[in-house]
């Protein structure tokens, strides 16, 4: 412990405050859970029992005295130890209904301001440096697959999706290759095209290069996407549906070193039977979520590893006439752990029936500069491009309570 | 009471001549109901931890009051003058459930309900006047009780939940006796047949299982997959069979729900499934004749030999009246609000329609 606390002071002292921040932020990990759709907050971490607004389920206790969750959260209510619940997220509607409000979560900014990119990029810019494996990887639902997420970080940082936890398609080396004679192959286009950059640069050629890297990466480490080399105990533990795989897949992808993974459940879009479709989605993933944030603990990867979990929007306190619940941006929760977040805390509070918020109102643009300096980024910062561009909106602030 | 009315009441149901005699406000969206025989006495269950017994006693069954309030008002610059409203309908509420109440079962000699709620408990009452606790619980399924319904013979209670589980029980001491787990998803209805012999549960992907009692050993399954859709696009399971009757002598059994899918994983379009039991063979495919978004939530057999189904979305709520051979409903009468009617039940006379209303409200219709 001392002996790390004094190697941390050395490189500070050698090295340049903002390079010694940076190094420090380079040892970091992500894990997003995006649940897809519009999670209620009534049915999930902000329970309102026995109300007008509150529909059928319960409240239960959790690991943490005096906080509940809804009783469809039972496997993670017993994580709350290591969470973080805002009950008091808000933003502003935006025209595009689901799309842009999820952007908006994912990039802090309203998408009426252009084209910004998502966390996932942003980590596999500032966090990932020099490795051999993908920064940034998304495992997307059956019908989900790659779209453009990176805006201005350009495409070698946008997300590599995994549809359905599959592998990349095309990453099996073609049999009349030997892998020596890829290898060989690739450097004398690398050579080529190094020779071409050096007088001609340009954020083209850059994503022309790297998109021959990436190919080249997924190609040499095709066994990261192998879900089923995992123990078949774990395999148990985490479920044989999709979202247990999903999981277990990004427990894998987070363990080899990937900067930033990615996972998404669909569908929580309830405008009919809200309290069906939240029994059978939540169903699915209270289970293998808890048991991830259980194991990234026990293998000592959670200090490093922040855990972000999210949705584009809330849902209505009024049941609508289908007992569904419509879209509701006037608050919602998000609940973060891991890495620079201080756990076993609820932050905000919504009114009695959840109508308005009480207390401590959080703007999605805070939440998105509070996961930057979650890793240790300063989210005051700017791209290091010519132009400058602020990390995360100048207006809004990290929520100070939330970090450790 | 005028004559009128009091002929209007104690005639034979007419679908053509259908409207809303009394209305009972709950501040809650009512989710299920049941009448008692002569459509006097209702039990609903509702968007809160009660079971409600409205029961009208010596107030009429239509309600003058209503009934002026809904005529058509004539075109003047005086504004009508205020119709008092009529009595309350007498209410007591049953304490016993911790969660919404949506599965109701009245036994066939009415001395008995038996409700389920949304956290997996049934409960078993006495319908004696002014019995607020229930005569049994049991802690039936994990997560929604779906379905509850009672044997011919009083005896035995059926229950099915969102656990994938249909289970028997003895009435007379609470014992499991039998407990069914095939279907493998959410069961969303039962029923006994009328001999007393055979038990039907239907479940989400339109599943229909025939099992024998009291054996429990299944006997074949009936194909209402038509009520079920898997959503491609939102990766959910859309629709099953969410109301279940068979007629008196047990010769036909109907299945009701919706077709496809619309919008964001909403149920398409209303339909009813009419099959021959004994064979299993679909007769008929009932449609409403104007295709509108809508489920059939429920569906009844009327002594006369129609079918009656209550749906609706949030776009607008539907009585359709159906008659085998004929593909679109020979009447449809639209509910007052826009919402689904959730549940109905029939008065054993065939002279009362009791709806239960999404917008806080049972309704009788005769």
């Amino acid at each position: 412990m001392l002996a790390g606390a004094a190697g941390a002071g050395l490189v500070s002292r050698l090295v340049e405050p903002s390079v010694a921040a940076e190094l420090e932020a380079k040892k970091k990990q992500v894990l997003i859970v995006l649940l897809n759709g519009g999670l209620s907050q009534f049915e999930s971490f902000d329970p309102k029992p026995k109300t007008d607004t509150g529909g059928p389920f319960r409240a239960i206790p959790t690991s943490v005295p005096g906080t509940h969750f809804s009783e469809l959260l039972p496997y993670t209510a017993q994580q709350a130890h290591r969470l973080a619940v805002v009950r008091s997220v808000f933003a502003e509607e935006v025209p595009g209904s689901h799309a842009a409000a999820r952007d908006y979560v994912e990039t802090g900014r309203s998408p009426v301001l252009g084209s910004y990119p998502l966390l996932g990029p942003v980590y596999s810019k500032l966090l990932a440096g020099k490795t051999d494996l993908p920064g940034n990887i998304h495992i997307t639902p059956s019908r989900g697959g790659p779209r453009a997420d990176a805006a201005f970080l350009g495409p070698q940082h946008a997300s590599i999706a995994l549809t359905n936890g599959d592998a990349p398609r095309n990453v099996d080396r073609p049999a009349m290759f030997s892998a020596d004679a890829d290898e060989a192959r690739y450097h004398l286009r690398d050579l080529a095209d190094l020779r071409f950059s050096q007088r001609r640069r340009t954020a083209y050629s850059e994503a022309y290069h790297s998109s021959y890297d990436r190919a080249m990466q997924l190609i040499r480490r095709k066994d990261l996407f192998d879900v089923a080399q995992e123990p078949a105990k774990d395999q148990d533990r985490y479920g044989t549906h999709d979202f247990g795989r999903h999981c277990l897949l990004a427990r894998r992808l987070l363990s080899e070193g990937v900067t930033c993974v990615k996972i998404t459940h669909s569908n929580y879009d309830s405008h009919m039977e809200n309290f069906n479709f939240h029994l059978e989605q939540l169903g699915e993933f209270d289970r293998p979520f808890s048991t991830l944030l259980s194991d990234l603990d026990e293998r000592g990867m959670l200090a490093n590893t922040l855990v972000v979990l999210l949705t584009e929007f809330g849902r209505t306190p009024k049941i609508m006439p289908d007992l569904g619940r419509d879209h509701y941006q006037k608050s919602w929760s998000v609940v973060l752990g891991g890495c620079g977040i201080q756990p076993g805390g609820v932050l905000g509070k919504t009114n009695a029936n959840g109508t308005e918020i009480a207390e401590r109102p959080v703007h999605v643009g805070d939440m998105w500069h509070t996961y930057l300096q979650a890793v240790g980024l300063d989210s005051r910062g700017t791209h290091d491009d010519r132009n400058k561009i602020p990390l995360a909106a100048p207006e809004r602030a990290p929520v100070k309570e939330l970090l450790s | 009471m005028s004559d009128a009315t009091t002929a209007k009441a104690t005639e034979r149901l007419d679908p053509k001549t259908l409207r809303l005699v009394r209305e009972i406000k709950h501040d809650r969206g009512v989710l299920t109901c049941r009448v008692t025989d002569d459509g006097r006495r209702i039990f609903a269950g509702a968007q809160d931890e009660f079971v409600h017994d409205w029961n009208l006693g010596e107030l009429p069954l239509v309600d003058e009051a209503l009934i002026a309030k809904l005529a058509p008002k004539p075109k003047t610059k005086t504004p009508p003058p205020e119709i008092p409203a009529g009595p309350p309908v007498p209410q007591t509420t049953l304490v016993g459930h911790d969660s919404w109440v949506q599965a109701m079962a009245l036994s066939a000699d009415r001395s008995q309900l038996a409700t389920g709620d949304y956290v997996g408990r049934v409960a078993v009452w006495s319908t004696k006047p002014g019995a607020t606790k229930p005569l049994r619980t049991i802690e039936a399924h994990v997560g929604s009780v779906r379905s509850v319904s009672l044997s011919p013979d009083g005896k035995l209670l059926a229950t099915a939940g969102n656990d994938g589980a249909v289970r028997v029980w003895s009435l007379a001491d609470g014992r499991e006796t039998i407990k069914l787990d095939e279907h493998g998803c959410h069961v969303y209805q039962t029923a006994f047949h009328p001999d007393g012999r055979q038990l039907i549960s239907a479940d989400l992907k339109g599943v229909v299982r025939h099992f024998e009692l009291p054996s429990g050993k299944l006997l074949r399954t009936l194909d209402a997959g038509a009520l079920y859709t898997y959503s491609e696009k939102y990766t959910v399971d859309v629709g099953g069979v969410r109301g279940l009757a068979f007629n008196a002598d047990g010769s036909q059994l109907a299945c009701a729900g919706a077709v496809g899918e619309k919008g964001i994983a909403h149920s398409g379009n209303a339909r009813v499934l009419l099959f021959d039991w004994k064979s299993g063979k679909l007769l008929q495919t009932f449609r409403p004749e104007k295709e509108v978004i809508a489920t059939a939530w429920g569906v009844r057999f009327h002594p006369d030999g129609y079918l009656v189904a209550a749906g609706g979305s949030r776009t607008g709520g539907y009585l359709w009246f159906w008659r085998e051979g004929t593909e679109t409903e020979f009447h449809l009468h639209t509910l007052t609000t826009r919402g689904p009617g959730f549940d109905l039940d029939l008065s054993a006379d065939g002279r009362t329609i009791c709806v239960a209303h999404f917008d806080g409200a049972v309704r009788l219709y005769a």
